[in-house]
């Protein structure tokens, strides 16, 4: 069941995260969430390495653009190029609305694109709106487990 | 001075051949030999007087026969510079000579007691004449002691310095007379009064003595040569008679007795040493040398004066167009700067009005300097005027040329009527390419000198007055002048095109200077990129953060606090969301520096219609009647920021009425229509409009308003908002060409109008 498998946040912004998480938990369907600070945890966590040699495939990615070290748009370009985990959905989960970050993170083959509303109750409908979407009505890759 | 009758024509005294008039003047005799024999074959019907022999029983005779064994050998000598002092018919004469073809011209004139004495009475006149100039300091110093010297010498009653200016016209500029006789210190004569064939023979002929104008001339015997059957040729000779017509003149004028020295300057006529004495009056040979020597000295001493007052007129030049740079440099603009200094463009080229058409070469946002207006300094056709005449120039003149004329009239007949002005121009091409342009303007030449005889006032002669009288040559030249200004010299069009290259080392300079500027604020437009680019991201950051916790201890939190604990929680949750408002503000008009307009045809109307839907919730909450009295026009812009303004100001003119009834009139003032005096900024063709009956603006801050961030009222007050959209929208109009301004006053409203430029360039 798609459930099983968790989101994966990427964002090193605390307290973007811990309103996600808090949204998350709120939702009459919880979302599993797992976060990471930062770029090269992100990679470590989906090649699983290190901390994260036991580490579940993500269903998700939820990727932060602008992060200190590696930046959203270098683990993005990297998953895409590497035939293994390229039909990983990943979307960008960004404050910036620069048309510049959202064209480039089409063009380096991010699957969506979302804003980070606003602080308050918009988060909770983008959250709605992420689950709703990717994980009820799109079908993702890895499809036998869904079936299960 | 040699001025024509009036009633004779004046090209005919231009052809008059006055040196072959066939006599000469009765106060000395000329006899013509041929060498080797010495046989006389011409000689002047007044011989028998000085040499007692009629001229019959001299031709064709030896010259030994009036003349001693030694006078002839001093004669054979060749010709001397001065006069010989021979025996001739036992009687001392002093002896011009020069040779003709074969011939040997011998002019004799019987020595007078004073000039007897000795032959060292001509070198103590020299002296005497010659002091006096090595003490004189200064050109007109120097000319005052040459026409005291000259009238001591010879006690003629007037002697005048006369110098010729490039178009032939004369100016006396020093004179020295007898109490008795009219004075012509300063003025200036017609080109007319010296006519062409006189100038040259001036030039050959240094030394001109009419000694009396009422002696009959003597005839030559015989009137033509044997050989050539043509009179002889007096060019040469002391003694030539004089033209009747000059004689008349001076008769007229009641001058007994003319004399005139030649002043030369590198060979060419500089000017005249012109005596007139009341009465018929002789100057010996000698004298007469004596005043040659002087005006050769004169004429040395003058070039060097003159080189001098080139050099130190050079000077002056290059320091009046150091002063110019220097003071432009200093200037907030060049035209600025110009305006203050305009005295100093005058004086480089001696005119009396000046136009500069700098075009945008210099800074465009200088007031006067923008588009075609010129600069004017002095006395100058009017702005109009001046861009017409530069249009023609352009077209005209040929690129980079220097342009002269002083006959702007005859050439560009627009300012032929301008001779007031403009009759003379000297122009420098600034820009080859564009009709840029220093000009230089001079008044018609009647308005600056004094003429020597009013036209319009004949005056009568009075009896026992010499003066002069009014002349048909000097009417006719007047009219030959009429419409021209005094000459440009070399000097002043060097000063001219030495000004141009100042000029456009300084528009270098400038251009240098603004691209260092723009560099400059490349690296500080990068810089400010990373900073607007760190704020966006780094401090929204922390500024989400704020805002999030706020949210997140209010829903947990909210019941375990006071209501003044909730408060300051709520408060500071509202000062994270206006900070980051602020920061979103910032950020998008810092954009605007780096925005490209999308110009298109765009329905106005259409884009009002689709703001006041977006904002249509806004207008019902608030009860705002929506006035369009008229369709709003089809115009060229950039619909999107266009879109922005017109958001701005209907959000501003919702925003600022605390009472019902609230309406926000939409409207423009079309091509055509007139406009209330506060739409008169522009003259633009479509002035749009955003009109409400709200709390107004004091006129003080009829501009703050537009600057960023800056607010009339407190930050929560009317909605709140961070300051910045008039900031934004004023921005967005300029970047179209266009403006916003806002007329309003306290309690009576406010009009935001705005204006869109010309389309796209």
């Amino acid at each position: 069941m798609t459930g099983t498998r968790p989101l994966l946040l990427v964002e090193d912004s605390d307290a973007d995260a811990v309103a996600l998480e808090r949204i998350a938990r709120r939702l009459p369907s919880p979302l599993p969430l797992v976060r990471v600070r930062d770029g090269e945890s992100a990679l470590d966590y989906l090649y699983q390495r290190g901390t994260y040699a036991s580490a579940p495939r993500p269903a998700l990615v939820l990727l932060d653009l602008h992060m200190p070290g590696m930046g959203g748009r270098e683990v993005l370009s990297r998953l895409k190029a590497d035939p293994r985990l390229r039909c990983l959905p990943i979307i960008i989960f960004s404050s910036s609305k620069e048309p510049l970050d959202v064209e480039g993170a089409y063009a380096d083959g991010a699957n969506s694109y979302l804003f980070k509303p606003e602080p308050g109750e918009q988060l909770e409908v983008a959250a709605r709106a992420l689950q709703a979407f990717w994980l009820h009505a799109a079908r993702l890759p890895g499809a036998e487990d869904s079936t299960a | 001075m040699r001025p024509s009758a009036p009633e004779l024509d004046l090209s005919q005294c231009d052809r008059e051949p006055i040196h072959l008039l066939g006599g000469v003047q009765p106060h000395g005799v000329l006899l013509a030999f041929r060498e080797p024999d010495l046989t006389v074959v011409v000689v002047s019907a007044n011989a028998e007087g000085l040499l007692g022999l009629p001229p019959e029983s001299l031709r064709g005779q030896s010259v030994t026969r009036v003349l001693d064994a030694d006078s002839l050998r001093r004669v054979r000598a060749g010709p001397a510079i001065g006069p010989v002092w021979v025996t001739a018919g036992g009687r001392a004469c002093s002896a011009l000579l020069h040779t003709l073809d074969s011939l040997t011209v011998l002019e004799l004139e019987l020595l007078e007691d004073e000039d007897a004495t000795a032959e060292e009475d001509a070198l103590s006149a020299v002296h005497q004449l010659v002091s006096p100039l090595a003490l004189a300091r200064g050109t007109t110093a120097l000319l005052q002691a040459a026409a005291d010297g000259v009238r001591g010498l010879i006690g003629f009653d007037r002697v005048m310095v006369y110098r010729f200016h490039a178009d032939w016209h004369g100016e006396v500029l020093a004179e020295s007379r007898s109490a008795d006789v009219d004075g012509f210190l300063g003025l200036h004569f017609p080109a007319t009064d010296i006519p062409v064939q006189a100038r040259a023979l001036y030039t050959r002929n240094p030394l001109r003595l009419i000694a009396d104008v009422n002696a009959r001339p003597v005839a030559l015997v015989p009137p033509t040569l044997p050989d050539t059957g043509h009179p002889l040729d007096l060019s040469g000779a002391a003694l030539r008679s004089v033209s009747e017509v000059h004689l008349e003149y001076l008769r007229n004028m009641g001058v007994g007795a003319s004399f005139s020295v030649s002043l030369l300057k590198d060979g060419a006529l500089w000017g005249l040493i012109a005596c007139h004495h009341l009465s018929p009056r002789h100057v010996s040979a000698a004298r007469r040398q004596a005043c040659e020597v002087l005006a050769r000295l004169l004429s040395l001493q003058l070039s060097a004066e003159e080189r001098g007052a080139e050099a130190a007129s050079r000077a002056r030049r290059a320091d009046l167009q150091g002063q110019l740079v220097t003071r432009l440099g200093e200037g907030p603009s060049l035209p600025v700067a110009l305006d203050s200094h305009g005295e100093l463009l005058l004086e480089l080229t001696g005119a009396t009005g000046a136009a500069l058409l700098l075009g945008d070469v210099l800074d465009a946002d200088a007031q006067g300097a923008t588009g075609d207006t010129p600069l004017l300094f002095g006395k100058t056709p009017g702005e109009a005027e001046v861009r017409a005449l530069a249009a023609w120039l352009a077209a005209e003149a040929g690129r980079g040329a220097t342009f002269q004329t002083e006959r702007l009239g005859a050439l560009y007949p627009p300012l032929a009527a301008r001779t007031d002005v403009a009759a003379g121009l000297l122009a420098v091409r600034l820009d080859p390419e564009a009709p840029r342009f220093a000009l230089w303007f001079r008044p018609e030449v009647s308005h600056t000198v004094i003429w020597a005889g009013d036209p319009h006032k004949p005056a009568r002669p009075e009896p026992g007055q010499t003066r002069l009288h009014p002349r048909g040559s000097f009417a006719a030249w007047r009219e030959e002048v009429r419409g021209a200004s005094a000459p440009w010299t070399r000097e002043d069009v060097a000063a001219a095109e030495s000004f141009r290259g100042a000029l456009a080392g300084m528009v270098l300079r400038h251009a240098a200077e603004l691209s260092r500027l723009s560099r400059a604020l490349a690296r500080s437009n990068a810089e400010l990129e990373s900073f607007s680019g760190t704020v966006g991201h780094d401090l929204k950051e922390p500024l989400r953060g704020i805002q999030q916790y706020t949210t997140f201890f209010l829903e947990d939190h909210a019941d375990s606090l006071d209501p003044e604990g909730r408060e300051h929680l709520q408060a500071v949750g509202w000062l994270a969301r206006r900070t980051q408002a602020m920061l979103d503000d910032l950020f998008e008009y810092s954009r605007l520096g780096r925005l490209e307009l999308a110009w298109g045809e765009t329905e106005m109307q259409e884009l009002v219609d689709e703001v006041l839907g977006t904002l249509s919730a806004r207008l019902e909450e608030g009860r705002t009647e929506v006035r369009l009295p008229r369709r709003l026009p089809r115009v060229a812009c950039d619909a999107v920021r266009i879109r922005q303004v017109w958001a701005n100001l209907l959000t501003n003119a919702v925003k600022y009425q605390p009472a019902e009834p609230r309406w926000v009139e939409l409207g423009f003032l079309g091509p055509g229509e007139p406009r209330p005096a506060a739409a008169h900024r522009s003259d633009a063709p479509y002035v749009f409009f955003v009109r409400d009956p709200g709390i107004g603006i004091p006129p003080q801050f009829h501009e703050s308003i537009f600057e960023m961030f800056r607010r009339l009222h407190p930050a929560q007050a009317y909605g709140g908002g961070s300051g910045a959209g008039l900031a934004i929208a004023r921005r967005l109009v300029r970047l179209h060409g266009g403006d916003l301004w806002v007329d309003s006053a306290p309690g009576q409203g406010s009009t935001f109008y705005f204006t869109l430029g010309r389309g796209p360039a």
